[in-house]
């Protein structure tokens, strides 16, 4: 087996970067060390498996739901669920629903994240997320973390590992309707 | 898989997740003949009233199949490899019978730097003969677990730098450094700054048994939150401790329920009501750790079963109840032969890959630890 243990060290693709502001929202949140409820969330720039550049930034003004997963979260394949039927709910217009492999970065970010999608069937992005930068911001110590973004740019909610299915749906809601039924 | 199996797949995770949030810990019982008023971790021992006998616990003599089942891989994949731990024979267990079953070609390797045992299996594409195949490797093994003190020890100075080392989660960051020189005050004895760093943390962390996720000993995150599971807490006194500069060793493993008595009085030998079938994702596991102190050798500690709220919290310093067994001990764990991925931060669960990228855990393979004890000895 070749085998490179040190490969994972490459990020070139995924550098995190502090975006510039465009809103009072957006320019804190590139000051903004931990994500917090009631602040902008910490800004990124990451890549999906075509080397396509997500920057957070671009989806704000937009209720976003963030997801942070890795490979190995038995749990995290139940929240796939609750996004692909969110998906399916709600238009990109109306919600955008990003997702970040924490464990995906270096020289295989791209056939990892394929992988990844293929496996599940992802009808939305996945970003190659291995930055420790971006794991401290987002306080990813646990697995999944679901964070609610809502139109003001602002984070609504976070949840630091399992949510159940009602309080998914409801903080979508929440975020997209506004909290209505 | 088809990717519509999620959408009917949230009834059967979610009874899980309730498990969890209930306080069944991070193990999943699949299988109809385990006692549900037992438990899989000693939250549940909590409920069912067995706090006391827990340290009445002697000796635990118990066999363990741990089975791999790659059963889907990745329509690109042409080099699969899957490396299962097997646990060591030490002072605090005797490991006998150990027997793999596999139909490909398997080694037995040990990692380079602490030692670890494992199966390396590797299943190649070849030409002509098309992609890898699904396959299982099975370990089964007798483990024969004691109640254990500190373990008498010589650590040369390579060996205690070994036992010094941090990991990018495992940091001494200023609040760590802050918490243990607050908590240890003048103590510079191994064994008191151990026992005021135990109690430091027992006094600043909530054990969390809400958390089903799968964490990391971010010891910054823990600092934050004040709250979490044995990763948290080992992961808070490793660092604690090293900043003190007394080694710390990280052990790996898994916990055992105890049988609940009969009504006669006493425990179940054999038969379904001391067996059971867990399965693990990364959250599943337990750890605990030892640290040096060259009058006594490895001192145990369990500071997260401590905190548990239980009377006798103490026991579980410099002692540790036999209801467990070790599968790996130390954090950042290279595999050998060498995984494509980071290092393995714990090595309790098997890990697999193809071409160098992690297979994906509940979709391209997964593992499952049945048990069966055989025999508790109890004071």
């Amino acid at each position: 087996m070749t085998v490179d243990r040190f490969r994972s060290a490459a990020l070139v693709a995924l550098l995190l970067v502090s975006m510039p502001a465009a809103t009072p929202a957006r320019a804190e949140a590139a000051e903004a060390e931990v994500a917090e409820v009631g602040e902008p969330p910490p800004l990124f720039t990451l890549a999906d498996e075509h080397g396509k550049v997500h920057r957070l930034e671009d989806y704000l003004g937009t209720p976003t739901v963030l997801y942070f997963t890795h490979n190995m979260c038995h749990y995290c394949t139940q929240i796939i669920a609750f996004l692909k039927r969110t998906r399916g709910r709600y238009s990109e217009s109306e919600l955008s629903i990003l997702t970040v492999n924490v464990w995906a970065g270096g020289d295989n970010a791209a056939k990892f994240i394929r992988r990844y999608k293929e496996q599940y069937g992802l009808p939305f992005p996945m970003l190659a997320g291995k930055d420790p930068q971006l794991l401290r911001h987002y306080e990813v110590n646990y697995v999944p973390i679901i964070v609610f973004i809502g139109e003001d740019g602002r984070i609504h909610r976070i949840f630091h590992h399992y949510i159940l299915k009602k309080d998914f749906q409801s903080t979508v809601r929440e975020i997209v309707e506004g909290g209505q039924d | 898989m088809p990717c519509d199996w999620l959408a009917d797949t949230s009834e059967r995770i979610d009874r899980r997740a309730l498990l969890r949030a209930a306080g069944w810990g991070g193990l999943a019982v699949l299988a109809g003949d385990f006692l549900p008023a037992a438990a899989l971790d000693a939250e549940t021992l909590d409920a069912a009233g067995a706090t006391s006998d827990l340290s009445r616990l002697k000796r635990m003599d118990f066999d363990v199949t741990y089975r791999t089942r790659i059963r889907n891989l990745p329509s690109d994949a042409e080099d699969v490899h899957v490396w299962m731990p097997l646990p060591p024979s030490d002072p605090a267990q005797e490991i006998s019978d150990l027997e793999v079953r596999c139909k490909l070609p398997h080694e037995i390797t040990r990692d380079r730097v602490w030692g670890n045992r494992m199966v390396h299996v590797a299943s190649r594409g070849r030409p002509g003969r098309g992609r890898p195949k699904p396959f299982t490797v099975e370990a089964r093994y007798g483990v024969s677990r004691r109640v254990i003190g500190a373990i008498p020890a010589e650590l040369d100075d390579v060996a205690a730098r070994k036992y010094m080392q941090l990991t990018a989660r495992v940091r001494i960051t200023d609040d760590v450094a802050a918490f243990a020189a607050r908590w240890a005050g003048d103590a510079t004895e191994p064994f008191e700054v151990g026992r005021k760093i135990f109690g430091g943390i027992v006094d600043h962390l909530s054990y969390d048994k809400t958390i089903p996720g799968c964490g990391t000993g971010d010891t910054a995150w823990i600092m934050r939150h004040r709250r979490g599971k044995c990763d948290d807490y080992h992961a808070l006194f490793m660092a604690a401790m090293i900043s003190r500069g007394i080694p710390v060793r990280w052990e790996q493993g898994f916990p055992l329920p105890l049988p609940r008595r009969g009504t006669n009085g006493k425990r179940p030998e054999g038969g379904k009501a001391s067996s059971g079938r867990l399965v693990g994702d990364c959250s599943g596991a337990h750890c605990w750790a030892s640290f040096y102190d060259p009058a006594r050798g490895w001192v145990p500690v369990d500071v997260s079963e401590a905190d548990k709220g239980r009377p006798d919290g103490d026991f579980f310093f410099g002692s540790l109840t036999p209801n467990r067994f070790k599968v790996s001990e130390g954090r950042a764990v290279v595999l050998e032969p060498a995984q494509g991925g980071d290092p393995r931060p714990t090595f309790a669960f098997a890990y697999a890959e193809a071409d160098g990228i992690p297979l994906i855990y509940d979709g391209n393979y997964e593992n499952t630890i049945r048990y069966k004890i055989r025999h508790v000895e109890e004071s």
